[in-house]
């Protein structure tokens, strides 16, 4: 069954699996792991503006990640969430995906993506990660389930302090939205019957120098290892760093806003020696599984490397839309291509 | 007006100031994304549908011309242009975004078609490859054709589109300014290639970009660039007979079982199943999770796939212990996995025949290679060298790889009684059967055999294959499911396996453990090398490391033992270079650690120990390079580089059953064989060798491959096609020539007639062949593969392969950086020499080694097969989680030939001067890799791949 409303307030009060882009949900269909109604929000209109007024910048739900990552309003006015949003996935599922839907994504746990396998969040009794294979999951314990947050849109989110606006008016923030973690079922804290409508991001103070970036092995698209999101202001005068907001995903099954380390930056020099000693506080609190020990190493070396790149970010050069913000930190040489 | 969205647009204008909730339900400004979700559309689209329904109706353009489908709600767009529109271009292969092979445009944007619901295309324009090709080729896909940015072909569809989109709009704004490799890299990072032609995609997606094609089609060095760019090119999987029916296969999911209870009664029942089959009887043991239990056919995907969860819902299995790894495998108590079959059974990952060994619980060996040489004196000259500190050793893992050939494994059968009858003769029932395979030959011959059917009237084909890599050598189950269930039904059945079906039981190279010793003399010569290999190849047995080990650095004095441990995991298969990597991994760091040990340059230690001639030849080269003088300069900074060097070996194999025929007319000249071409350019290779000694241009020669009706072929493997059907294609070309001479003396009189390049000279003109041949009409001769001058290895053939004398070699220096805070390794560039005598096509040779270092850095850096502990299945049964290198991955590659002409006379003593590329080129790339880590970092890695998490352990 498939319902194509016409609104929002149609498309709420239908019970289903809601599709924006469809660059997950079709997936898990395909496995058989989603078997629900369709509520299809492609005759929703209105869904996928974005716009900048004095205090927001306010996207719909069903604008693209793509478009997030290009428009110039964004490059200017929050760095960071362009350049994470031009760092994630490809450029065809970026051309496609909408931002509620990298929101509100499944996780990528193996376990729970395996048509055979029953665990915790389809059901079952148990976490299999958690006693199999975690290669890629997490190392901070926010509850049973182990699997990472996938949406790096969430973290880049939580670091702007964006609010979530549902069908029905309500403002949630973004660790409202999401929730704790504890409930291995959910990932995300969308409360039921509710759509997620736009986005509205608070404009920062002006001098932002942002940075996005993922550990991974490949030069792109490659889900994370740990990915991380560093916005700094430094007071050109003094040469002190005088706010600074840190987020880190990747290594557990919600997004982790990062205030120790941006504390031990605030009224600091970013020296390189200072923001190594700020990195080395990302993994404080980790309780790894013994084959995500090597995370809480990894970690550091990750936070550090954005920190680097977002102190060293050129104000007046914008992020390239060529979706390396993942992979090619400026100042550094870049990856040699073929031929 | 039409579009409500104009309205709506126009109505709030999108000026800044508006409220939040005005903008929401309002405006429609900004960037280009906005035009991508679908806003309401008007039609009679949406009115047919009404508010809730499984089936929709869209109305859209496709390729220029309206469309109106019904559609599936989940229905995806690549099913939508492939099985309702006929358009199979687009190539079905990861089904999850993570490849690019399917990608269209919608209204001129890259999408994965897969992902991208077939309901969103209502008022959209969809173009897919053969929409780009309607109106002659763009100047991307001229430059893939120039620039041989291709192999096999089945990523390219989907390459071509994503870099059309890419120039169009690079043109418009940087008119024809080159975009830089990151540039390219960034934009087709959504999809990969497994053959490797990453190298060439770079070359031609900047000299399109460059305006170097926009004129005129180029003559591609490969003969079927254009089928392959333009999506014309048909595999099996694009294979739709008339009444297809399609097959599921019903899977164990448990690692070690006995089946109980298998009912099919489930699936017989059901509407729309037409045939079901099984492979295990109840009671019957299971030996790894993918296990084919039984198989169905039906009308429908839909329907086979309802029917598979039946009949799995209702299995019964008594699940007993499993055991996945070395040490469970091997340890006291462990679960036999094949105590009850008898040896003939052992499924083979090796390429060769399987040689003999004991077998005692899980582990079987060593293999009677491990007797070559003296082994004893090996052990006692190795004793004493450990007592006076003259041996350098080390214990190696290598994890397994899948071959992850883009086209997946596939079949379509149809059995059929429509053979030819004589007088006298009853219908004798006919088996057609399409195949994604590395030798239409082989799967004819076991497809009679096992259905005892006559040779004849087995037809086998397959005209373009997505590549094999080995793991489409022999015929797998796909094919016997296929068949079987078409002999059961008399209709036709496809059997194609889903990318984690692929991922799982499509083959693979197997995990190996290596403990490698190497001893000196007090001068410095090789004193002995042992080297004792386990392979886990699941259950299959067969793996030689041992003896690849054993073809660097003569000397008897070698114990090189090779062990297979049996364990419930998929079974291996040969993999592109059996053995190699993971030996020479092992091997060439320990000769590394020798070099240092001694204090000595490694090129310096291997000019005394290796007897190469064209290696050391190749030595000179790698010590002229920047990259090898600054091999070790790492540093204490946060990026070390470092260049590492190892080598490799690959035997001759030469299939001389081989034959070519030449069908000569006015109309042209059809060269056919039943042999294939997976990617590797066989085509290219006949058109070539015929098209030289006629003096005619390779565009010029026809040529009918992939099916098993034609003169005796080639099995694609084995690095045996160059040395074996190039000669053969030589010598029909010759005899061609010297019977339509005879033909023109004989019937035209030219008594004078003398064969020339292009023709025949005649009375002082040169006759083209084509006005000869409609003078003396058609001429058919078969070419074949004649001795080789300077004899074998042994004298017969093994396996109907004779085993030339000479080996081929490769040298690769690979340079890295690697990231002391991430643990990243990453290749700045590789440069590799090989020695393989004389090539025969020099553009399609590049590609091949290109392709095969490409595999090289991917099972070095990325690669990794994960079974689950608990269960035994496979968890990395998507491309996401499976990770083969992509485009930003490689750096660039330098290919040197040794002696490309010939003129060192090394590889005389074979037919036409040259031996094969196709393996030796991915056998060194791992260990090179290896010992730049090692000069980067002072830490050397002994586990594949070398991941972040590895190497930050090492580091700290």
């Amino acid at each position: 069954m498939i319902h194509f409303p016409k609104t929002l307030d149609e498309a709420a009060g239908l019970s289903g699996s809601v599709r924006a882009g469809g660059t997950d949900l079709q997936e898990r269909r395909h496995l058989g792991l989603d078997t629900a109604s369709l509520v299809e929000l492609r005759d929703v209109p209105g869904m996928d503006g974005i716009e900048l007024d004095e205090t927001h910048l306010h996207v719909g739900a069903g604008f693209t990640v793509h478009g997030l990552s290009a428009d110039q309003r964004v490059i200017d006015g929050f760095p960071g969430l362009a350049a994470a949003a031009g760092g994630l996935a490809t450029p065809q599922i970026r051309h496609r995906a909408t931002v509620g839907g990298c929101i509100l994504q499944e996780v990528r746990c193996w376990y729970y993506r395996h048509p055979d396998l029953v665990c915790l969040k389809k059901g079952g009794a148990t976490c299999l990660a958690r006693q199999g294979d975690h290669h890629f999951h997490s190392c901070f314990q926010l509850g049973p389930c182990v699997a990472p947050h996938p949406s790096t849109l969430a973290l880049a989110l939580l670091a702007y302090d964006a609010q979530c606006e549902l069908d029905d008016g309500t403002l949630l923030d973004m660790p409202t939205l999401l929730g704790d973690g504890t409930d291995p079922r959910r990932t995300h804290a969308l409360p039921s019957g509710r759509l997620l409508k736009a986005v509205h991001v608070p404009l920062g103070e002006v001098g932002e120098r942002a940075a996005y970036g993922r550990a991974i092995s490949r030069a792109r698209a490659e889900w994370p290892l740990v990915e991380v999101i560093a916005r700094l202001w430094v007071d050109e005068r003094k040469g002190t760093v005088t706010a600074a907001r840190v987020a880190m995903g990747g290594v557990a099954n919600r997004p982790l806003d990062l205030p120790a380390v941006a504390e031990a930056l605030v009224g600091q020099e970013p020296t390189d020696e200072v923001l190594a000693a700020a990195a080395a506080k990302a993994a404080d609190g980790a309780e790894p599984l013994p084959g995500t020990a090597y995370k809480v190493g990894l970690i550091p070396g990750a936070v550090r490397d954005i920190l680097t790149r977002a102190r060293d970010a050129n104000l007046d050069q914008q992020p390239a839309d060529d979706g390396s913000g993942a992979a090619t930190p400026h100042g550094l040489p870049r990856p040699p291509g073929g031929g | 007006m039409a579009d409500g969205r104009d309205e709506r647009g126009s109505e709030a204008g999108g000026t800044a100031g508006t409220s939040r909730r005005g903008f929401l339900q309002g405006s429609l400004v900004g960037a280009a994304g906005a035009t991508l979700v679908a806003g309401t559309r008007s039609g009679t689209a949406k009115a047919a549908v009404g508010g809730g329904s499984d089936k929709v109706a869209v109305v859209c353009t496709v390729n220029g011309r309206d469309q109106a489908v019904t559609v599936g709600a989940d229905e995806a767009t690549l099913d939508t242009v492939r099985e309702r529109l006929g358009l199979t271009g687009s190539k079905p292969v990861c089904r999850a975004g993570t490849c690019g092979a399917c990608t269209v445009l919608v209204d001129d944007v890259p999408h994965c078609s897969c992902l991208l619901p077939a309901v969103a295309l209502e008022g959209r324009s969809v173009t897919t490859i053969e929409g780009i090709s309607a109106k002659g080729l763009h100047p991307v896909q001229r430059a893939f054709m120039a620039e041989d940015a291709l192999q096999c072909g089945f990523c390219t569809p989907g390459f071509i589109v994503e870099a059309v989109a890419f120039h169009d709009a690079w043109r418009a704004a940087h008119g024809t300014t080159e975009p830089t490799d990151d540039q390219v890299a960034a934009a087709l990072a959504g999809h990969l290639c497994r053959c490797g032609a990453y190298p060439q995609i770079y070359r031609a997606v900047q000299a399109a970009c460059r305006g170097e094609h926009d004129a005129r089609d180029p003559i591609a060095p490969r003969h079927d660039a254009r089928e392959k760019v333009t999506g014309a090119a048909r595999y099996t999987v694009d294979i739709r007979p008339d009444d297809l029916h399609h097959a599921a296969v019903i899977r164990s999911p448990h690692a070690h079982a006995v089946l109980e209870a298998l009912d099919l009664a489930p699936a017989e029942g059901m509407e729309g199943v037409v045939a079901v089959t099984r492979f295990l009887d109840d009671g019957g043991r299971v030996r790894f999770a993918g296990q084919e239990l039984a198989a169905v056919a039906a009308r429908t995907p839909a329907i086979a796939e309802a029917a598979r969860k039946a009949v799995l819902d209702a299995a019964r299995f008594r699940v007993e212990a499993h055991v996945l790894d070395f040490d469970s495998a091997l340890a006291a108590g462990a679960p036999v996995v094949f105590a009850d079959a008898r040896k003939k059974d052992l499924p083979s990952a090796a390429e060769g025949p399987v040689l003999g060994a004991k077998m005692e619980g899980n582990l079987r060996g060593p293999t009677s290679s491990s007797m070559l040489g003296k082994p004893g004196r090996a052990d006692k000259k190795l004793e004493a060298a450990h007592a006076a500190g003259r041996v350098a050793q080390g214990t190696y893992e290598t994890q397994v790889q899948v071959h992850t050939a883009l086209e997946p494994h596939g079949a379509v059968a149809h059995w059929h009684d429509a053979g030819p009858v004589e007088r006298g003769e009853l219908p004798r029932p006919q088996l057609d059967l399409w195949i994604s395979t590395q030798s239409v030959e082989d799967a004819a011959h076991d497809a009679a055999e096992r259905w005892k059917l006559k040779a004849d009237d087995v037809h086998v084909h397959a005209e373009y294959i997505g590549g094999g890599f080995g793991s489409k050598a022999v015929m797998s189950m796909e094919a016997v499911v296929a068949i079987e269930l078409s002999k059961l039904s008399g209709k036709p059945v496809r059997c194609v396996l889903s990318r984690a079906e692929e991922l799982t039981v499509g083959g693979n190279r197997p995990a190996q453990r290596q403990d490698v010793e190497v001893a000196w003399t007090a001068d410095g010569a090789l004193d002995a090398v042992r080297s004792v290999g386990h392979a886990n190849s699941g259950a299959a047995v067969g793996m030689i490391t041992g003896m690849i080990a054993r073809l660097l650095y003569p000397s008897d004095d070698k114990r090189m033992e090779d062990y297979d441990v049996l364990t419930h995991g998929p079974p291996g298969k040969a993999f592109r270079g059996p053995g190699g990597p993971p030996a020479i991994f092992a091997l060439e760091q320990v000769v590394d650690d020798v070099a240092r040990t001694r204090g000595e340059d490694p090129i310096a230690l291997r000019r005394r120990w290796d007897e190469h001639p064209g290696r050391l030849r190749l030595y000179d080269w790698i010590e002229g390079l920047p990259a090898w003088a600054q091999r070790e300069s790492g540093g204490e900074g946060r990026y070390r580089e470092g260049t590492g060097l190892a080598c490799g070996s690959w035997f001759t194999f030469i299939a001389r059953k081989v034959r070519l025929q030449l069908d000569a007319s006015a109309d042209g000249i059809l060269a056919s064989t039943a042999a294939q071409d997976m990617g590797n350019g066989s085509r290219s290779l006949v058109a070539r060798s015929v098209a030289g000694v006629l003096g005619i241009h390779p565009q010029d020669v026809q040529l009918r491959f992939g099916h098993s009706d034609d003169v005796h072929g080639i099995m694609s493997a084995g690095s045996r096609t160059a040395a074996s059907l190039g000669p053969a294609a030589v010598d029909a070309a010759e005899t061609l020539a010297q019977e339509i001479r005879d033909a023109a003396a004989d019937q035209l009189g030219w008594a004078d007639a003398e064969i020339a390049a292009g023709g025949l000279r005649h009375e002082g003109a040169v006759v083209p062949w084509k006005d000869v041949l409609s003078r003396t009409g058609a001429i058919s001769v078969i070419g074949k593969r004649r001795k080789d001058p300077g004899g074998y290895f042994i004298p017969f053939a093994v396996g109907g392969l004779n085993i030339g004398k000479v080996l081929s070699g490769a040298v690769q220096a690979t340079r890295v950086e690697v990231d002391t805070w991430t643990g990243k390794v990453r290749v700045i560039g590789s440069w590799i020499g090989l020695s393989v005598g004389r090539i025969q096509d020099p553009v399609l040779a590049r590609s091949q080694v290109q392709g095969g270092v490409v595999q090289g850095i991917s099972y070095a850096l990325y690669e990794e097969r994960r079974l689950d502990p608990t269960t035994g299945q496979n968890l990395t049964r998507g491309m996401d989680d499976y990770r083969i290198a992509g485009i930003g991955d490689i750096g660039p590659i330098e290919v040197r030939f040794d002696d490309p002409d010939g003129a060192t006379g090394d590889f005389a003593g074979v037919l036409g001067g040259g031996v094969g590329i196709g393996e030796v080129c991915t056998v060194p790339t791992a260990a090179s890799i290896g010992n730049a880590v090692r000069a980067a970092t002072g830490w050397r890695p002994t586990h594949l791949p070398i991941r972040p998490d590895r190497v930050l352990e090492g580091l700290s």
